[in-house]
């Protein structure tokens, strides 16, 4: 079994009136990617402020790396490189500076730290250029750098690619896979680019309105993204009552145009096929198709049908 | 709290306004020495020697808005640009970063204090002849109070800064608080004693009279307003 980097335990957060999170259970195991998705809202946010301990959760409990807030937890987080929303830069100094203070403030004794990880993010050239003067690619970078710099067994990074070109998010992601793999850190990353995700998570964590609804391995989402049966015909209410009626257990979704989508088991099809022709349904396409993880994302958020 | 102290450092050297407000104090020093004592206050007073210059300085809140102005500004810039962030990420416990920000505060404006002073001195030295006539050793007694009263000023102003929670509200308030305690009160409150004793106006002469009384209040401000401000931190959401 691997060792537990992150446990929650019903965790909760209220503002005022709203739900940010509503019970969040979640275990993320050592050296894994993992991609937390949902949309503007969900949670993302403030989930990993709360496991970053800048904001107190209502209720509820977590354990990083085996310990639980308190004294041994502080000491736990110098082990954690967060970057959540933009990186905390100091703008007026410089690239060099904003990495050594954080080399300071996470107690690295290591002098050469500093150097190293500016290098290792591809701005050595740029270390002495004060840090309001970065444009967004490089002030991510540096956030990284400075996420890097106390040699992290976990990273919690919030929207690392946004504002970044198609280049700066290859070289990123390529950076994280390098970090994963050598220094063996688990790293949890959000994004809205979820084809990116898609690219670089080993595990998938889809929230929404506060509430975890999926969790799933790169595998077994590659699974369920894959196919899916597309139909259209005459009467979808009719269609629908058969759907819950024989087949309770699957997920599907009623779309513009007559078109209605069943997710994850293919072989159902020809059952279905002779259900909708007993009840004199006219059936103008029963076809098998791929979905997108942006799709499979609506599918499981929003437009799903029977949740 | 060691490195957090060094990181502390680190910022208040290279902390622009305070530079400013040096440059301030030494312009208001030019012109107080290019202009010298007026006559009449020499009279009135009945200053005589240079160590007035010091009994004068030392216990001169005139700058009381100028330090609510560097400290909102030190504490609550922190907040704003979510550099603050990065201290509570990495595990540095939120009394520590009180603490440290009060020190660091209390290092500003006790060279503010110390410079006015000096530029007592140096006024009163040029009116009278530069001597230490009158100066005795309880003249540090009487400054060590008044920086006591300098700390636990700081950290009034730091709860503030923090319960605002970001750069600009916090000027507004600690301006004002400032203007309004340090500045404006104390042409009413003159002769109150609870208010005279409290850190808004610094010890007014090197009496036990003035002196225990003033330390005392000190000592009971800096000890409710660090845990105040430690309970409010503690439970404070850093979350913009």
């Amino acid at each position: 079994m691997s060792e537990i980097i992150l446990e929650t335990r019903n965790l909760t957060k209220h503002y005022k009136n709203a739900v940010a999170l509503d019970n969040v259970s979640i275990t993320l195991k050592k050296n894994h990617i993992y991609g937390f998705i949902g949309e503007n809202g969900a949670g993302k946010s403030t989930f990993m402020k709360v496991i970053s301990g800048l904001i107190l959760p209502t209720a509820g409990e977590y354990s990083l790396m085996g310990e639980s807030p308190g004294n041994a937890l502080d000491d736990k987080r110098k082990l954690v490189g967060t970057m959540i929303e933009d990186p905390y830069l100091f703008p007026k100094y410089t690239v060099r500076q904003n990495v050594e203070l954080q080399r300071i403030l996470v107690g690295n004794p290591d002098k050469m730290a500093t150097d190293r990880v500016i290098e290792q993010v591809g701005l050595e050239e740029n270390k002495n250029k004060k840090a309001k003067k970065l444009s967004m690619g490089m002030k991510q970078r540096l956030g990284l750098a400075m996420a890097m710099v106390g040699n992290p067994q976990f990273l919690i990074l919030d929207e690392p690619i946004n504002g970044l070109d198609p280049k700066n998010i290859v070289t990123l992601r390529n950076m994280l896979k390098q970090i994963n793999k050598e220094k063996e850190c688990t790293i949890f990353v959000s994004s809205h680019i979820l084809s990116e995700l898609y690219l670089l998570a080993t595990d998938f964590i889809f929230i929404h309105k506060g509430r975890i609804i999926e969790t799933v391995t790169h595998e077994e989402l590659e699974e369920k993204c894959s196919q899916y049966i597309q139909l259209k015909d005459n009467n979808v209410p009719e269609t629908v009552t058969i759907l819950e009626k024989h087949f309770p257990d699957v997920v599907y979704k009623v779309e513009a145009g007559d078109v209605v989508k069943i997710y994850g088991k293919l072989e159902m099809k020809a059952e279905l096929a002779k259900y909708l022709m007993e009840a004199g349904i006219v059936v103008s396409e029963l076809s098998e198709k791929e979905q997108s993880l942006e799709e499979y994302f609506m599918t499981i958020t929003g437009g799903k049908a029977n949740v | 709290m060691f490195n957090l102290m060094r990181i502390e450092s680190f910022k208040l050297k290279r902390f622009t306004p305070f530079y400013v407000s040096l440059l301030l104090v030494g312009f208001m020093m030019m012109v107080t020495l290019v202009k010298g004592l007026k006559p009449d206050a020499v009279a009135y007073w009945g200053y005589t020697c240079m160590h007035d210059g010091f009994v004068d300085g030392v216990q001169d809140c005139s700058l009381a808005f100028l330090f609510g102005m560097l400290i909102a500004w030190y504490v609550g810039i922190d907040f704003t640009e979510r550099t603050i962030h990065r201290a509570l990420t990495t595990g540095t416990k939120r009394w520590m970063i009180v603490v440290a920000k009060i020190m660091a505060t209390s290092i500003l404006t006790l060279i503010m204090h110390l410079l006015l002073i000096l530029e007592d001195v140096i006024v009163y030295g040029r009116t009278f002849g530069f001597s230490l006539d009158g100066f005795v050793p309880r003249d540090l007694l009487w400054l060590g109070v008044v920086v006591l009263q300098l700390i636990a000023y700081n950290a009034f102003f730091v709860l503030i800064s923090v319960i605002c929670g970001n750069v600009y509200s916090a000027l507004f308030a600690c301006v004002a608080v400032s203007a309004i305690c340090g500045n404006i009160l104390r042409n009413f409150f003159a002769g109150f004693y609870v208010y005279e004793h409290s850190f808004f106006c610094f010890a007014k002469s090197s009496q036990n009279s003035d002196l225990i009384p003033c330390a005392i209040c000190a000592i009971i401000a800096l000890v409710i307003l660090v845990a105040v401000t430690i309970v409010v931190f503690n439970k404070r959401d850093v979350a913009n």
